[in-house]
């Protein structure tokens, strides 16, 4: 046996011939067996046909082989590949091992570019993408009272029609927030809860953890009176007792059923809570009719879940149908507007969202062009180790390969350390996102759950072929004999290498200069917002909200005799400097509705309209609202006493134009019989957002028209949180066992109103500060990376007579041409992204020249300090060292 | 088949093929030739079914094949046998020595029946 001719191997260099193989052998076989039977003395036609015959069946044979064959080999090259693979991970590890710095250089710069964008995507992914957590959350939709351009809370009436319309809806549900003061079982506590229609747990697919839901009728005004508590308040306060179903508790001094536990989970959270993160601790049926709740008052949230095979549109048509109907017969002038949940859960935080989604893309893609760059510079250095490689024979698909595993090794690393930042981005972000009001809606079901971590691996891989590619193709790209003749002086990669990292630079500052505009627009808003003059003073001030129980003071006069008792107390506490009582806080709200002028009319759609608050005396006094004219209420204006208003500057110049409204009368159905006389005019107060115009307001005496729930505003000489045990005392002063709740600063009222706004702008602020120290991090690479390759330069420069000085400045001036470019497209670019911020600037234009100033001022200071070392370094080169080296 | 007693024992081509290895390197043609010589001819196997045998024991990798020249100078298909395949041949062989001796002792019980 001797090995065969090379030259049959080489023809078998691309895999084998199975085919040829598998006749070869068998033709071999049968002619050796011929062969043999000939010699044995058979004539040759015999002889063949006896080998044959001792062999078989030579095709059924050559079958079974070819198809055997043919399987194996497909099996070997499968895991061929897969052991290329392999040895491609373990080549990328031990490099990647050789080089800590780079590796560890790399790994941070992706892991803030994915970490961000990971944590960004969770926070998206719970809010855009995720459906909401009921049952059939694809069929339910807000139905809310729409009028002119607003959509308003539901009024009982209301509610009753449009549950009616069964072939829209499969249900109707309706609520709204509520307070009750739980006694007899330790300290009294004012829960925070819902009061609801007997079938909205049912339409939103509650199963309950104990116990049993609501049925139909327990809403009824007559029923007798049920509860369902929240799993955290029956364990934190029941001590998740088994038997408590079915057993009495006591609420605002009544005995109510405990029917069942809702479950803490997600499912049973009410849209509201969802939105802003409240907690909700019981659920009671509405007991309501039409004649405790008239159509003219507008306080329920409806849902409605709609018929399987309803789309929203055709719903919508009929619900139009439908108030047309209402309005011609006139039982109401209002329409009806649907909307699906989810949107109205998100709200008007749609922009924000866009936004950050935007910038953090854009941080990514710093990022990933940083990286590139780092790799374009190492690719550089190894061009001879690659151009060594082809020169033995590896293919450039191989070298391509090998570098690419080595990227996406570095983004997959990049990645996981990406992921755990994304889980303390996270936890910040709901720290930061829900001090009071919750600024982004269902920040609560944010997860890093097995959808984000694929999204996060996802994104890893793609960014290392992203970064990975360009890098990879430029370094195996070799002139082989160009690279090995000029040897390491020549790795450099030439002009044209040169020029590319340069433009990734380029498009690095860009990106930071739009993401820094974005952020310097957003603080300049906030500081514009803080400015703002909100028409009152909430320094200093502690509020608490009272609500008085129903029963017990269910009468107007007893609600003002309580109120009057306890502002008394207020006053009085030592270290209390005044003290007043408002249905609705500033910047919180309030009842808005029509008004009527004696001895005028209006056209029913110019009809004069305000937002109407009670107020005690010393109300302006404690928030130091301006009183312009006539006077504020005193301890004279009782119900006996003429009726009496204040309004607001607002109110003045929208109804009273160019003449003094003290004196005029007024007539507005709240509650409130026949006209009542402006007594004074007060400045405007920012009631609902701080960058939206005083609207019209109204302040009524609270001693002539009460309610049972009321703020207490207190301003105090010290710290007004220290006031609050005091005060607690005040009110059990007056009425033991009443509680208070939302006790706060009302500095904090003012600041929830800003949350939104303070978590975006700490958001680009992060992002365009870790976009910073990227676009510097990446010019000082190049730079001194360009300083290292042109030292031969410099050195003939110097020996040649060039000051030090003149070296250093071609340097830095290298760097800020770089900057000046970048910042010229990151302009350009910031002209066109402004829009996205639209809707979150305020008191600044998108183009602000100021912040773009202001940005670019930043970026050459940058680009100063990033080429300050390698200009220094350059000007201290030894030019005979240098030119010795050569 | 059925044609003569060799058929008996076709479950245990493998074993033989092992075994014809053992030796030295051989074409799929030689190990046929070597188990008619050994066995005297008493041992006919079916030829064509010797290459799906010798598939399988290469699977297992009990043998491995390369090709290369005949003594005659024809390129043809040479197997030999792994350490791993030796190893299941001395197993293998003991387990059918001890089989074959019970056998034996079975039919030589009284009364005789060869």
């Amino acid at each position: 046996m001797r090995e065969q001719p090379r030259w049959r191997r080489l023809l078998r260099f691309w895999g084998p011939d199975i085919e040829a193989d598998i006749d070869d052998e068998i033709r071999f076989h049968l002619e050796m067996r011929e062969r043999d039977f000939l010699a044995r003395g058979l004539p040759p036609p015999a002889a063949r046909e006896a080998a044959v015959e001792v062999f078989g069946e030579p095709e059924k044979v050559r079958r079974w082989l070819r198809q055997h064959d043919v399987r194996q080999l497909r099996r070997h090259r499968r895991s061929e590949t897969v052991s290329d693979l392999i040895l491609d991970v373990r080549y990328a590890i031990r490099r990647l091992w050789q080089s800590p710095a780079f590796t560890m250089a790399v790994v941070v710069m992706l892991a803030l570019g994915i970490g961000a964008t990971t944590a960004i995507f969770s926070v998206l992914d719970a809010a855009l993408i995720r459906p909401l957590p009921y049952a059939a959350p694809e069929r339910l939709v807000a139905i809310e009272d729409f009028q002119g351009q607003e959509a308003n809370p539901v009024s009982f009436p209301e509610f009753l029609d449009w549950r009616s319309q069964t072939e829209v809806f499969s249900g109707v549900g309706a609520h709204f927030q509520t307070t009750l003061t739980l006694t007899g079982a330790g300290e009294p506590e004012a829960l925070r809860g819902a009061r609801m229609s007997a079938d909205l747990p049912r339409i939103l697919g509650v199963v309950p953890r104990a116990g049993r839901l609501f049925v139909a009728g327990e809403d009824a005004r007559s029923a007798t009176r049920v509860v369902m508590l929240g799993e955290a308040l029956w364990r934190r306060r029941f001590g998740a007792n088994p038997r408590l179903v079915g057993q009495s508790i006591t609420l605002e001094d009544q005995p109510y059923t405990v029917i069942g536990i809702f479950p803490a989970g997600r499912r049973a959270t009410l849209p509201h809570a969802l939105a802003n993160g409240e907690v909700v601790d019981f659920w009671v049926p509405l007991r309501l009719d039409e004649k405790v709740a008239p159509r003219r008052l507008h306080f329920l949230t409806v849902i409605g879940s709609l018929r399987p095979g309803l789309s929203l549109a055709q719903a919508r048509g009929r619900m139009a149908t439908f108030a047309r109907r209402l309005q011609e017969t006139g039982v109401t002038r209002h329409g009806i507007r649907l909307t699906g949940l989810a949107s109205v859960v998100i709200g008007d935080s749609r922009p924000l969202f866009v936004s950050l989604a935007g910038a953090v893309g854009m941080l990514l893609l710093i990022a990933c062009t940083n990286v590139a760059n780092l790799l374009l510079a190492r690719a550089a250095v190894r061009r001879r180790e690659i151009a060594i490689r082809l020169a033995l024979g590896a293919t450039r698909g191989r070298i391509v390969r090998q570098l690419l595993v080595e990227s996406v090794l570095l983004a997959v690393l990049g990645g996981s350390a990406g992921v755990f930042l994304a889980l303390a981005s996270l936890a910040g972000l709901r720290t930061l996102g829900t001090l009071g009001r919750s600024a982004l809606p269902r920040l609560g079901e944010a997860a890093v759950d097995g959808r984000v971590l694929g999204f996060a691996l996802v994104l890893s891989v793609l960014t290392g072929l992203l970064f990975g590619l360009v890098p990879a193709l430029r370094a195996s790209r070799g002139d082989l004999s160009a690279v090995l003749k000029v040897g390491e002086r020549g790795a450099a990669g030439g002009p044209a290498s040169d020029r590319l990292r340069a433009g990734l630079i380029v498009a690095e500052v860009a990106l930071s200069f739009a993401l820094l505009v974005g952020a310097g627009l957003l603080i300049r808003s906030l500081g514009r917002l803080l400015a703002v003059d909100k028409g009152f003073d909430a320094e200093g001030v502690v509020s608490f909200l009272v609500d008085l129980p129903q029963i017990r003071y269910a009468e107007a006069p007893r609600q003002a005799a309580f109120f009057r008792d306890l502002r008394e107390r207020l006053v009085n506490l030592p270290g209390v400097q005044s003290a007043a009582l408002v249905s609705s806080l500033p910047l919180d709200g309030g009842a808005n509705g029509g008004v009527g002028i004696e001895g005028r009319t209006y056209p029913p759609d110019a009809q004069p309209a305000a937002t109407k608050k009670m107020a005690s005396p010393g109300y302006f006094d404690v928030l130091r609202i301006r009183v312009l004219a006539g006077r504020a209420f005193t301890d004279a204006d009782v119900a006996g006493a003429p009726q009496v208003v204040v309004v607001n500057q607002a109110f003045a110049k929208s109804y009273f134009p160019g003449e003094s409204p003290l004196g005029k009368r007024v007539d507005f159905s709240w509650d409130t019989k026949g006209l009542q006389q402006i007594v004074g005019v007060v400045a405007d107060v920012r009631e609902q957002e701080l960058n939206q115009p005083a609207e019209p307001t109204i302040y009524i005496p609270l001693a002539q028209r009460s309610d049972s729930g009321m703020y207490a505003v207190v301003r105090t000489a010290g710290e007004p949180m220290r006031m609050v045990p005091s005060l607690r005392r005040a009110v059990f002063a007056v009425e033991p066992q009443q509680a208070i709740t939302e006790v706060r600063p009302l500095q904090e009222v003012v600041s929830n109103r800003l949350a939104a706004r303070r978590l975006a702008m700490s958001l680009f602020g992060a992002f365009s500060a870790i976009a910073l120290v990227l676009a510097a991090m990446g010019l000082y690479a190049v730079i001194s990376y360009s300083v290292v390759q042109r030292r031969q330069d410099i050195g003939i420069r110097m020996a040649l007579g060039a000051r030090t000085a003149d070296v250093a400045r071609s340097v830095l001036v290298k760097g800020l041409v770089l900057i000046a470019a970048g910042a010229m497209a990151g302009a350009l670019a910031s002209l066109w992204l402004g829009r996205f911020l639209a809707g979150m600037v305020f008191g600044v234009g998108t183009v602000d020249p100021a912040t773009y100033a202001g940005v670019g001022l930043l970026l050459v200071a940058t680009s100063v300090v990033a080429s300050t070392v390698p200009a220094l370094r350059a000007a201290r080169l030894d030019p005979a060292r240098v030119l010795r080296t050569q | 088949m059925g044609r003569n007693p060799g058929d008996l024992l076709q479950g245990t081509l493998g074993l033989l093929i092992l075994k014809a290895l053992a030796g030295e390197d051989r074409h799929g043609y030689g190990i046929a030739r070597w188990i008619e010589e050994v066995t005297g001819e008493v041992l006919q196997i079916e030829e064509g079914s010797l290459y799906p045998a010798l598939r399988r024991l290469e699977d297992r990798a009990f043998i491995e094949s390369r090709w290369a020249l005949s003594e005659n100078n024809r390129r043809a298909r040479f197997y030999a046998i792994t350490p791993a395949g030796l190893q299941h041949l001395r197993a293998d062989a003991s387990t059918w020595m001890r089989f074959a001796g019970a056998v034996i002792r079975v039919l030589q019980t009284e009364p005789a029946v060869v």
